[in-house]
């Protein structure tokens, strides 16, 4: 009695490694992520990138600001070390200490701004009231 | 870039205003609001001079009341000098009326020359630094501005002083607010402001007290500045001795400090003149700390002028805040 070969089962058809998934993904990922680092630094990003066709409707209508009130001004000042000029000290002053004491902080020399234009009337003058 | 140029006499000084173009269509011309400006300020004047009888702030001080019902003009005026003794560390004191009447200034000394201020120095006391009175009667002045009230001691007498200047300058110029630049000068307290003084800042010059030459040029662009100095309020008295219009707190006599002058530059007038008042009272040494941070000019016995921290306040963002 001949043994009756018995079928083999259909053999299944097995899918890509796990590690090859994993790389491939990586691999479109940083290909996807370097064209669009290149896009954002030549300044086309894509998350604002608009049709001239939208850019032109939003040309043609301009915002419009209406301000209703203003109240006050506010000047928000820092304190700069003064330029140490002709314009700005006059020959006859001169800095240093008057004895005791450390010296003070005495105006140090930097690039003076470009003179303003000054205004025609004499220039105001702080004295002893 | 003219301006509107104009100058009189109020407050015992000279009052000036520099006023430039409006910004805005419904402001009057510069002309318009440089005599609006100069009648508030003899308003304010009218109102708060000690050496007017009839004034509300010599009302105030003849009071017997604990409580005397206020205009809100006086009640911002203490306000302010109530504010420079808490700044100064109660060295500008606003309730030294009785030592400087005592040191010989009871009556205006507008159009009065001054004494030779070298000969004051030369028979003047040791040089010390002043100090603050702990028992000032100052710290017992309350306002209420919902009862409309001051509440002080009677007897306790309030002397609007260099803080009503540097109050009535930044007063004015809240009033100037909407031109292209202003200066108000309150007798040396002076108040730099407008847009156009951001990017073109006024050339202010210190004016020497010995010499009456320009001592010093120091460009502001906005805020205050404001001198405290011997030489125009110098008397001779009676028995031969020199006062002066600046008390030592601690003594209730003249001050001398070994500096003859101080200029100081802050935010506001009010300020300026409080830091520049702290720094006579102070001597050389601590008017440097004082003027340090914001900047000034102090002025030696000796002639000499000493340039002190920054002198200059830079614009960082200018912001207008629509309601």
């Amino acid at each position: 009695m001949t043994e009756q070969a018995r079928p083999r089962p259909a053999r299944r058809k097995r899918g890509p490694r796990p590690s090859t998934v994993v790389l491939s993904t990586l691999a479109a990922f940083l290909a996807i992520l370097a064209f669009l680092a290149f896009q954002v630094r030549a300044g086309h990003d894509p998350a604002l990138s608009r049709s001239s066709g939208q850019v032109a409707a939003v040309q043609q209508q301009p915002k419009r600001i209406v301000v209703r009130k203003v109240e006050d001004d506010y000047v928000i000042t820092k304190v700069v070390p003064a330029p140490r000029s002709a314009t700005s000290v006059q020959p006859a002053l001169t800095t240093g200490s008057s004895g005791g004491g450390s010296p003070a902080p005495v105006v140090t020399s930097s690039p003076a701004p470009a003179p303003a234009p000054a205004p025609a009337a004499p220039a105001p003058v702080t004295r002893t009231s | 870039m003219s301006e509107h140029d104009v100058s009189f006499p109020a407050m015992g000084s000279e009052m000036r205003l520099l006023i430039g173009e409006p910004i805005e269509p419904h402001l009057p011309g510069p002309a318009e609001a440089a005599e609006q400006a100069r009648a508030y300020i003899e308003r304010f004047d009218a109102r708060l001079s000690r050496f007017r009888p009839d004034s509300e702030l010599c009302a105030l001080n003849a009071d017997p009341r604990e409580a005397v019902p206020a205009s809100a003009l006086l009640r911002s005026a203490v306000a302010a000098g109530l504010w420079a003794a808490e700044r100064s560390g109660g060295l500008v004191d606003p309730t030294l009326l009785g030592a400087i009447e005592d040191a010989g200034y009871g009556e205006s000394r507008r159009g009065v020359a001054p004494a030779v201020l070298g000969k004051a120095l030369a028979s003047a006391p040791p040089r010390r630094p002043a100090g603050p009175n702990p028992a000032a009667r100052w710290r017992e002045f309350r306002l209420d501005d919902a009862a409309g009230l001051i509440r002080r001691p009677p007897g306790a007498r309030f002397d609007s002083g260099g803080s009503g200047k540097g109050l009535c300058a930044d007063a004015v110029a809240h009033m100037l607010r909407g031109y292209s630049r202003f200066v108000v000068d309150c007798g040396g307290d002076m108040r730099v402001g407008g847009p156009d003084a951001l990017s073109a800042p006024y050339q202010v010059e210190v004016e020497h007290p010995l010499t009456r030459e320009c001592a010093a040029t120091i460009p502001v662009g906005g805020g205050g500045v404001a001198t405290s100095g011997l030489n125009s309020r110098v008397w001779e008295r009676a028995d031969g001795s020199f006062a002066h219009h600046l008390i030592d707190p601690a003594t209730g006599e003249p001050a001398w400090t070994g500096i003859v002058s101080a200029t100081a530059l802050a935010p506001s007038a009010l300020e300026a003149e409080t830091l520049a008042k702290t720094a006579m009272l102070l001597g050389a040494r601590g008017a440097r700390e004082v003027l340090r941070v914001r900047g000034g000019v102090i002025v030696h016995e000796d002639g000499r002028a000493e340039l002190i921290g920054s002198l200059r306040l830079e614009p960082l963002m200018h912001l207008r805040v629509a309601a």
